[in-house]
């Protein structure tokens, strides 16, 4: 692997965004293909840094800021990826539900997605189910749901209970996390997945696509 | 043991006395609209109608205390609380993103703030109409304030790139939150008188940023609260989320009562408190919209097995029921409050 792409892993591992940025454009001068970039460099640091946070060893504020170095160096490449009409693995819609307005777990999930080779279109927070349901209408084959808080929890049944009645159920799958969700809640709504946290749940994901 | 009002109940276990039975704290107000014919929606929209459904509401669901509702947007918008210097529009929340915003920006003085004397009357309204039950209310802290003013995912990314930022935020924070805390201490005869300060959890943010950010200036509010609250007024803390890695540090502040959140350890913070605070708390609300009645009954029982080693404890929910939640749920809570709490 180029000395390149494993000090652009090092440093979005790190969350430098100014650095990682730098590099990921050397790469690209480089002519590194983008999906390696993507792969070696952007991705490799981001799976460091949640294997730390699944150990414990680092919390939410270092895996946002290794998002954020991710998002920045992926500006770069998003209009390469347009332009090569890039094949997806799947397009995710994901928001935080409805009476939520927390945004940083959706924001890492999106950038994790993004980086893992899904479009990812991201609906913002307290999003309404009828919203969910426009972005399936729209060819979401992938519906990730964030709810921080108990209180809003119920608001994912809400939103599959909307899908299921709409007749989209079968047509997508749901991710579901947040800190107080657990794999007994997600099964109980009738979602398809949980993702313990965003690199669980992009794993999860792309083996129902691959 | 002589039955105690909840008020008496509530001084004495902060006294470390013994009391008839464990204090227990559910706040099911929007909940308990339909009963009255309002709407939760009635409740939030409408100071008087919040009142009489929260007095009402403590008398059929027990609770030692009864929380003062209050006005949220003349209280606790961004809005109501801070103001620019130089210009006449409202400030909104995640926009302040530079140190030319913030040096632009002043809180409102106590004294100015509509929600606050709105709190006033509703203190006087609740203590004359729920005189058993001790009255509980809370202000917003000094990093859930710096949260609001600039946004979470910028707020951490200038702790990293911007420290200076940080400090003179939370300091403008903190003597906004001081003001409001000082005045609500001075000017109401409120019984507790909580902090919210959310985003220390550890679920928003790292021990680091807790210890280099945060700690120093609750421990300054904190300590200067005490000095005017002296034994008339409860000072607490209530932090949402996870908090096991900062219970050390929480433990040091000057606080006579600490509001813990279902994804914390109750057995974690009586080790580290040793007894110093009262402790609120913690079962998780989503318990009441996803669990049975023999899972509700568990969780007050591990609760109250835990909490047996010292008298500073106030069985509750670790933060709101969620709206959903049917109050069938909470009647179990209460009965099983009632059916382990009792002490000889």
């Amino acid at each position: 692997m180029s000395v390149i792409l494993e000090e652009l892993g090092q440093r979005v591992k790190e969350g430098d965004r100014v650095k990682a940025k730098e590099l990921t454009k050397v790469a690209l001068d480089d002519g590194i293909d983008f999906q390696e970039i993507m792969k070696s460099g952007l991705i490799r640091g981001m799976t460091a840094i949640g294997e730390l946070f699944g150990k414990g060893e680092v919390y939410v504020p270092e895996v946002i800021m290794a998002a954020r170095a991710m998002k920045e160096s992926m500006e770069l490449i998003l209009p390469i990826l347009n332009e090569s009409k890039f094949d997806y693995i799947a397009k995710c819609a994901i928001g935080t539900v409805k009476d939520d307005m927390h945004d940083i777990g959706k924001n890492i999930v999106s950038a994790v997605f993004a980086g893992s080779g899904f479009e990812v279109v991201d609906l913002g927070i307290n999003v309404a189910p009828e919203k969910f349901l426009e972005a399936i209408e729209q060819g979401a084959q992938v519906v990730g749901m964030s709810a921080l808080i108990g209180p809003t929890m119920p608001n994912m049944k809400l939103t599959i209970d909307a899908i299921e009645e709409a007749g989209l159920k079968s047509k997508v799958k749901i991710i579901v996390g947040g800190a107080l969700v657990t794999q007994e809640f997600a099964d109980k709504i009738g979602a398809d997945a949980f993702g313990e946290d965003a690199f669980a749940g992009v794993n999860k994901i792309k083996k129902m696509f691959t | 043991m002589a039955s105690l009002t909840g008020k008496e109940r509530i001084m004495a276990a902060w006294k470390g006395e013994g009391t008839d039975r464990v204090c227990f704290n559910v706040d099911v107000g929007p909940h308990y609209s339909p009963v009255l014919n309002y709407t939760p929606n009635d409740y939030f929209g409408n100071i008087e109608t919040a009142i009489e459904i929260q007095v009402k509401s403590v008398g059929d669901y027990t609770s030692d205390i009864i929380t003062v509702p209050q006005n949220m947007m003349a209280w606790f918008a961004t809005s109501a609380c801070y103001r620019y210097k130089s210009r006449s529009d409202e400030v909104q929340d995640g926009s302040v993103k530079t140190m030319k915003d913030l040096e632009d920006l002043e809180a409102v003085p106590a004294s100015e703030i509509e929600g606050l004397k709105l709190l006033g009357g509703s203190c006087s309204k609740i203590n004359e109409l729920a005189s058993d039950y001790g009255s509980r209310a809370a202000v917003f802290g000094p990093i859930l304030d710096a949260v609001r003013l600039s946004g979470l995912e910028d707020w951490i990314a200038n702790t990293v790139e911007n420290p200076e930022f940080i400090h003179k935020e939370m300091r403008l924070t903190t003597d906004a939150t001081k003001d409001r805390a000082l005045e609500i201490i001075k000017n109401t005869d409120l019984m507790i008188l909580v902090v919210a300060d959310t985003f220390a959890s550890i679920s928003n943010i790292s021990p680091k940023i807790y210890k280099e950010f945060v700690f120093d200036y609750e421990m300054e509010l904190f300590q200067d609260l005490q000095k005017e609250a002296g034994d008339s007024t409860i000072i607490g803390l209530h932090i949402c989320g996870f908090i096991d890695p900062i219970m050390e540090d929480i433990a040091q502040l000057p606080l006579d009562w600490i509001e813990l959140d279902g994804p914390s350890s109750l057995q974690k913070l009586f080790d580290a408190t040793k007894g110093k605070m009262m402790i609120r708390g913690n079962v998780g609300g989503e318990i009441f919209s996803e669990g049975t009645k023999d899972q509700i009954y568990e969780a007050v029982k591990s609760c109250l097995d835990i909490s047996s080693v010292s008298p500073k404890y106030v069985l509750s929910t670790g933060c709101q029921i969620p709206l959903n939640a049917p109050l069938d749920q909470v009647r179990h809570f209460i009965d099983a409050a009632q059916q382990y709490g009792v002490r000889s």
